[in-house]
């Protein structure tokens, strides 16, 4: 792929501009950020600039052509904003894909718009596939419980999400909205690595409660007993249910792999965390977490670490029949 | 973030796209002629200047001569242009096109919605443009976002022209 991508010697000159400040460029607007910095430290000049936007306007055309199937000449403004949305989103993936800016800034003025909105696509459509097979090993790992966001996100909603960006020519919005929700938020620059990072958090959590078995259909049978939820339309994080029970029977002194808890084990974690210092408590959630070895490991460190003012809260206030699932 | 792409890109395509446009415009002379038309540099330059501010009041984006072209060519055709008002026709024709286009949401393409334009300012217009631009474009603007265009955008907009009774019993 990267014969056809071609460097002139000119351009060489940038990687030795002390003035060209990599720090400077950010991945989420990668194309804009590089042109802006390279303009900033006159590693390119205006004329330059113009021929890279005026390439995108060469790319855009090929797009209407595409989409209008020849067709029409012109296109709404909404239109031509999301097509130059997709041709900069594309584009601006292959070129981070390159790994180096300087390379990356070289390439973007030396090639055409098109030409990389195409080796970009062609990344994102590897991407989609990767996405397609990663669902498999979600199906394969899935919890069963008759939850129905949770169920039709793997069963319809994801592929769906997949087969809307590749017919969007790999588009770089997407929505997850109205897919079960993981417990950590998913961002990423582009939709394949969107879709690619919801499936990934969705597999780690399948993963970390298929090890407790028929303790996590009871623990979200109590949850939805004790809240009045149907278990079918639940709002709640199958897996967070399971990651914090399981966490605070550590700290209770249990073995790992326990969620039953009740109001004695509250009582140990209490005396376990009176008198030790803000610092400590952190320490001591996370050694605790540390025992329990399901799962991808740092997705719970993540997930748990961003519950410590919660936890904290609950034991200063001994709230934590609250905050855990009493069972 | 693509909404001010597109700003900037117009921007820094506007000037050199102009020039070039321009000079695809004059290039059209030699099938003009067969018909009679001409359209001067003078012309042609003020023809691309209107098409840019018709194309940005419609919110429109077109890439190369497009359809201002094909306009001229068809209707260089017409019975009722006069060599002298060519460009000011041309350039009016165009302003309700992209008009047309916007308002029916893309649903039919260029070349039919300009043939249509044509039969409808030679057979029914008698050349007024003003007959044009408003009954007819209001007519041609409700078939097509009225659900008259059964076939999902793919109905021909000739079926509208050719079916007179269809225009008059509307009419009624």
């Amino acid at each position: 792929m990267s014969q056809i991508i071609q460097i002139n010697d000119t351009s060489k000159n940038i990687r030795k501009n002390p003035e060209f400040d990599v720090s400077k460029i950010t991945k989420s607007d990668y194309i804009k950020s590089l042109i802006d910095e390279a303009e900033r430290s006159h590693a390119i000049d205006s004329d330059t600039v113009t021929k890279i936007y005026s390439s995108v306007m060469d790319a855009l055309a090929a797009l209407i052509e595409q989409k209008t199937s020849g067709e029409s000449y012109s296109v709404t403004e909404d239109t031509a904003s999301q097509l130059i949305g997709t041709i900069i989103a594309n584009a601006g993936e292959y070129l981070i894909s390159l790994g180096d800016d300087y390379y990356a800034l070289e390439t973007l003025i030396n090639n055409d718009m098109l030409e990389l909105y195409k080796l970009g696509l062609l990344n994102m459509r590897k991407l989609l596939l990767e996405c397609v097979n990663m669902l498999v090993k979600i199906k394969k790992t899935r919890i069963s419980l008759p939850n129905r966001d949770y169920n039709s996100s793997i069963d319809n909603k994801i592929s769906a999400a997949i087969k809307n960006v590749d017919e969007k020519y790999c588009s770089h919005i997407v929505s997850l909205s109205g897919m079960y929700t993981p417990s950590k938020r998913v961002a990423a620059r582009c939709a394949p690595l969107k879709i690619m990072l919801y499936e990934h958090y969705l597999y780690y959590e399948n993963i970390f409660c298929s090890h407790f078995g028929k303790g996590t259909e009871l623990i979200y049978y109590t949850y939805c007993e004790n809240f009045a939820e149907n278990p079918a339309f639940a709002h709640v994080n199958i897996y967070k249910l399971v990651l914090k029970n399981a966490t605070g029977a550590v700290l209770a002194g249990k073995n790992p792999g326990t969620l039953s808890i009740d109001n004695s084990d509250c009582e140990k974690i209490y005396d376990k965390f009176s008198n030790i210092s803000p610092d400590e408590f952190s320490g001591l959630v996370l050694s605790a977490l540390d025992k329990i070895r399901f799962g991808n490991l740092k997705y719970n460190r993540d997930v748990m670490e961003a519950d410590i003012p919660y936890i904290k809260n609950a034991v200063q206030n001994r709230s934590l029949d609250g905050y855990l699932l009493l069972m | 973030m693509s909404q001010s792409y597109l700003i900037l890109i117009k921007n820094a395509a506007v000037s050199s796209a102009r020039e070039k446009n321009v000079s695809e415009l004059m290039e059209l002379n030699d099938t003009l002629i067969q018909h009679g038309m001409t359209i001067t540099l003078d012309e042609a330059k003020e023809l691309v200047l209107k098409r840019e501010k018709s194309l940005s009041e419609n919110g429109r984006v077109e890439i190369g001569l497009g359809a201002l072209g094909k306009i001229a060519q068809i209707f260089a055709g017409s019975r009722y242009i006069q060599r002298n008002d060519f460009a000011y026709e041309i350039e009016q024709i165009a302003d309700l096109f992209y008009f047309i286009k916007t308002e029916i949401k893309d649903t039919v393409s260029d070349i039919k919605l300009i043939n249509s334009l044509f039969y409808l300012y030679e057979n029914k217009c008698g050349g007024s443009f003003s007959l044009l631009s408003g009954y007819y474009t209001d007519k041609i603007i409700r078939y097509y976002n009225t659900g008259h265009n059964i076939n999902n955008g793919n109905s021909d907009i000739m079926e509208l022209v050719f079916e007179d009774d269809y225009l008059i019993e509307e009419d009624d």
